[in-house]
């Protein structure tokens, strides 16, 4: 079975990739998208026209496609959930390319309604997913680990190779940030793994550019800028802009942190190309500030401070606090270069404030580093101390390790300076524990010398790589189609179409024969399991042995008369239940029989401390109604055992059985303390609630077969003094076929 | 001597009443408590030296009432026809219960046993353990009963049990040893599902404390106290599938 489900669905899938190798054939252009929108008449329909050249856009340019989402949040207002759902997506989707992150997750967090509207798997994969994104970036990884964990297990549910491989993207990038080395590395594994199977370039070059990511974290600059070569190699194939742009990006700031100018210069030229060329005005001005870097390292300080204070104009309107304190910051630095440290300190002081808005405490610790160095520089050493400390108590706190080690080195200075060269001594000493903790990064440096040599070949290697591998991708392709070809399903698209629906359907068919075995198997399961607990709270144990005491205590009176009747009626009483508590209806007559019989039973064991009364109505004998055995027994047993019936004198039981609209009325009075004398006990709480449940439980299992409205009531039976219960019990009324006796 | 019967059933507390007479043990019996309340003053009022105690009352269980008396002056044997949840507390904290029906050797054996307790000073330990074992989060603990005190051991400080005839020896965390006058058969079923396994027959390991196994000597398990026990070549393929799923 399973052989021929892997068979079946290998083949399909084979279909299905030609299917959408053809499709891909057909790239959009915006020509064509404008004119199927504005030459569609259906509102509907228009919407989802809009949408695609949205997508376009969004890979294109991306101030039309930030124009258009009011439009088509407009659009969606009145539509259906779906489509309302798309349009916040997409809406919510540009803030995220925007770098505006708060509106960006508070827009995902309004979704949250969404998981109980649209109640399919893509959705609760998506917004997990977008929700665990947001947990990783408020840094609270429990949280973000729930709900990629759930992601997780849907994805596979699914079979959905890019959910899995995005999830597993970010698990890695969780435990990045956690400072977790194997597990980063482990997760992107798999999520090069999964994007691969997932055939989806896109996917696989977000993948390699999170390895990418890591790795300069973990400080191996050189496996970066190859897995981020590859990542960007991947998005030129499928010419996806906004990704070209982004990882040229993130290639110049690894090289710059290698320093490696000449190269960061061309990796960051090449995003500003992009960047503009796609309208992405906040990835040019992010770009700018790091080219601003180069310059500065170049001693251009005049073009630096140019590029600086450009990308923080740009900034500005995008809220981008991350992105306006790390230009505010360099530009505090070139500041400081030029000794002019009033300003220097005022744009670090800017820069601060842009970094506490967005929380970035990395970046903090960054800043007070560079302020307690203008301050060592003026000689306010006092100043300096304190700036340095505050730096390095982030730094160490939150496991920046890394850079940690210079902040201590810096104090080191600054207490020689000083002339307290004992603390001086201590802080250098810390300084050569970080940095021998902090291996990757001393190593780093040797690893800018190498990669001057190596990068090149690297490079060369790993293009040569991916050519390999996509060479080998298109020998597999031809492979299965020499293969199909030798199946003789030859040449046109329409046979193949054919099949692949025949394919479809049969395979449909056995999923579907299969499930529905299933869900038939796990409902007896639940039925016999039922079976088993209701049998269980009939014979009640408790009960059991109570009544065998009884019988113990009239022997030991040599009361062979009562002894003999009670073991004759509590034998009577066992044989019905274990007779009729597996069948699903009994007749009113026996169910009648069996519950006098467990009431007489009860009665002796309290010494007849209460009354009882069966009524049923006469009608109900002579149409041959048929009940579910014993369905009142555990509201019975309640009343008898925790109602405190022996403190009154006229305790009673009232059992009433009856016809009402098409309804099975059944009710059980009782006059003992009732629901609120009885909520001191925990005990008789627990037993009530189990009652309650198992009642439930069938009630619904009778709803859900005869497609009925029965349900439970339970209330005070003197409502004033609120003594006593009342039990209303409806089910569907039903007769037997046969004629009962 | 006082025995006061506390159950909700007026036959079984007259039932047990007239089978503690036909011993002929000179207690007087008083088979008058039906339920928490009136069983809370019946002891008041008649200061009994031995009390049976019906698990489930209409309006709360023994316990409930045990937890409402501050200096017990007097033995508790629990009387329950099956609570299967609070037997395995009361056997963890050493006390001590009979069913019904109730079979008069038994009834004999524990009152003989309570005429021999009584006038030693009451544990309250005892049944603080008891409290703490019925409530089904927490972690047990095991009373171990010896002539001269009464220790109530944390189960995740045993390290194993060793029999020695008719008696146990516990050996504990930091060193400690004590000697129970109870078979390491007792506390097998008492702790086998709790992580314990009987390796041997008369060693009782808590699986926890497990450092290696050594294929020495046909093969032994060493503790992490050091201490070395004999594993049964009977018990090898049980103990490793345990630790392979541990």
């Amino acid at each position: 079975m399973q052989m021929i489900h892997t068979y079946m669905l290998r083949c399909l899938c084979c279909i299905l990739l030609l299917l959408a190798g053809h499709a891909a054939a057909q790239v959009p252009d915006e020509r064509t998208l404008l004119k199927a929108f504005k030459s569609e008449k259906n509102p509907h329909k228009a919407f989802w026209k809009l949408h695609d050249l949205a997508v376009f856009y969004q890979g294109n340019n991306v101030q039309k496609a930030d124009s258009l989402r009011t439009i088509l949040l407009n659009m969606s207002i009145h539509e259906k959930d779906t489509v309302r759902y798309v349009a916040l997506i997409f809406d919510a989707g540009i803030d995220q390319i925007n770098g505006d992150m708060d509106v960006y997750f508070n827009k995902v967090l309004d979704l949250q309604p969404f998981l109980n509207k649209l109640p399919n798997n893509g959705v609760r994969m998506d917004l997990y997913q977008r929700l665990g994104d947001y947990h990783l970036y408020h840094r609270e990884f429990n949280q973000a680990d729930q709900y990629l964990k759930q992601c997780l297990k849907w994805g596979k549910k699914a079979r959905d190779n890019r959910k899995i491989s995005e999830t597993f993207r970010l698990m890695a990038l969780g435990q990045m940030q956690q400072n977790e080395k194997d597990s980063a590395m482990y997760f992107v594994e798999e999520a090069i793994q999964f994007g691969r199977r997932s055939a989806d370039k896109c996917v696989l070059a977000r993948a390699f550019n999170a390895q990418a990511t890591i790795y300069a974290y973990f400080g191996q600059v050189e496996l970066s800028v190859s897995k981020n070569l590859i990542a960007l190699q991947l998005a030129n194939e499928v010419g996806d802009l906004p990704k070209i742009a982004r990882y040229s990006l993130d290639l110049g700031e690894a090289q710059l942190s290698i320093q490696n100018y000449r190269e960061a210069e061309l990796y960051f030229k090449q995003a500003l190309d992009v960047g503009s060329r796609i309208r992405d005005r906040r990835l040019t001005a992010l770009t700018e500030i790091n080219l601003g870097v180069v310059y500065g390292i170049k001693k251009e300080y005049g073009k630096s401070m140019d590029a600086q204070k450009n990308a923080i104009r740009t900034l500005l309107p995008f809220n981008d606090f991350d992105g306006l304190g790390t230009a505010h910051n360099n530009l505090g630095d070139i500041q400081r270069e030029l000794q002019d440290y009033t300003k220097a300190l005022s744009n670090y002081n800017k820069s601060l404030v842009y970094f506490e808005s967005s929380g970035n405490r990395e970046k903090i610790a960054t800043v007070y580093h560079n302020v307690g160095i203008v301050f060592e520089k003026q000689g306010k050493y006092k100043n300096a101390l304190n700036y340095l400390n505050r730096s390095a108590e982030i730094r160490s706190q939150f496991g920046f390790k890394g850079s940690v080690y210079s902040t201590y080195n810096t104090i080191a200075d600054v207490y020689q300076k000083i002339g307290n060269s004992d603390l001086a001594f201590r802080y250098l000493k810390m300084y050569s524990d970080y940095s021998d903790s902090a291996k990757t990064l001393e190593s780093s440096a040797k690893i800018a010398e190498l990669s001057e040599l190596y990068r090149s070949e690297q490079r060369e290697k790993f293009i040569s790589m991916q050519a390999d591998s996509i060479e080998r991708q298109r020998q597999e392709r031809a492979l299965t189609s020499t293969k199909l070809e030798n199946i003789q399903l030859k040449t046109n698209m329409q046979t193949y179409v054919i099949i692949g629906f025949t394919l479809i359907v049969v395979l449909g068919g056995v999923i579907g024969f299969y499930r529905w075995n299933q869900t038939q198997i796990r409902r007896q399961q639940q039925e016999a399991e039922m079976n088993q607990t209701l049998l269980r709270t009939q014979m009640n144990p408790h009960f059991v042995f109570n009544a065998m005491s009884v019988i113990q205590s009239y022997i030991y009176d040599n009361d062979t008369k009562n002894s003999s009747k009670f073991l004759v009626d509590f034998s009577k009483l066992m044989r019905l239940i274990l007779e009729n508590s597996s069948k699903e209806f009994i007749s009113i007559q026996t169910e009648v029989e069996i519950l006098d019989k467990y009431l007489s039973i009860q009665k002796l064991r309290f010494e007849e401390r209460f009354e009882y009364q069966i009524h049923v109505e006469e009608d109900l004998f002579e149409e041959g109604a048929i009940i579910p055995p014993m369905i009142t027994q555990p509201f019975i047993e309640n009343a008898i055992e925790h109602g405190r019936l022996h403190l009154r004198e006229d305790g009673f039981i009232h059992v009433h059985f009856f016809k009402q609209n098409d309804m099975f009325h059944i009710t059980v009075e009782d006059n003992g303390v009732g629901r609120k004398g009885a909520e001191e006990n925990k005990k008789s709480k627990e037993h009530k609630s189990m009652a309650m449940k198992i009642t439930k439980d069938r009630i619904e299992n009778l709803n859900k077969k005869y497609r009925a409205d029965g349900f439970m009531l339970i209330e005070d039976y003197n409502k004033e003094a609120e003594t006593g219960t009342k039990v209303l019990i409806s089910i569907p009324y039903r007769v037997s076929n046969q004629s009962l006796i | 001597m006082k025995a006061l019967i506390i159950d909700d059933e007026k036959r079984t507390r007259e039932l047990i009443a007239k089978m503690i007479e036909s011993f002929e043990l000179q207690i007087e019996t008083f088979p008058i408590g039906e339920n928490v309340e009136s069983g809370l003053a019946a002891i008041e009022s008649i200061q009994p030296d031995l009390v049976f105690l019906d698990i489930q009352m209409p309006d709360g269980s023994g316990f409930d009432l045990l937890k409402m008396i501050p200096n017990k002056q007097f033995e508790v044997i629990f009387i329950t026809a099956h609570e299967e949840f609070a037997i395995k507390a009361i056997k963890f904290s050493a006390l001590d219960y009979i069913l019904k029906p109730v079979d008069p050797e038994e009834l004999r054996r524990a009152v003989e046993k309570a005429i021999e307790n009584i006038g030693q000073k009451k544990e309250e330990s005892q049944f603080e353990a008891l409290q703490l074992n019925m409530q089904p989060s927490q972690k047990r603990r095991l009373v171990l009963k010896t002539q001269e005190s009464v220790h109530v051991v944390d189960l995740d400080k045993i390290i194993r049990c060793e029999a020695d005839r008719n008696y146990t020896s516990f050996f504990l965390t930091e060193n400690k040893k004590i000697l129970v006058s109870k078979t390491l058969k007792d506390y097998e079923t008492l702790l086998a599902s709790h992580n314990f396994l009987r390796v041997q027959q008369s060693h009782l390991i808590n699986l926890d404390f497990v450092d290696r196994y050594d294929k020495g000597n046909g093969g032994s398990v060493v503790m992490k106290d050091g201490s070395e026990v004999p594993l049964s070549p009977a018990k090898r393929e049980v103990f490793f599938k345990i630790l392979e799923n541990l």
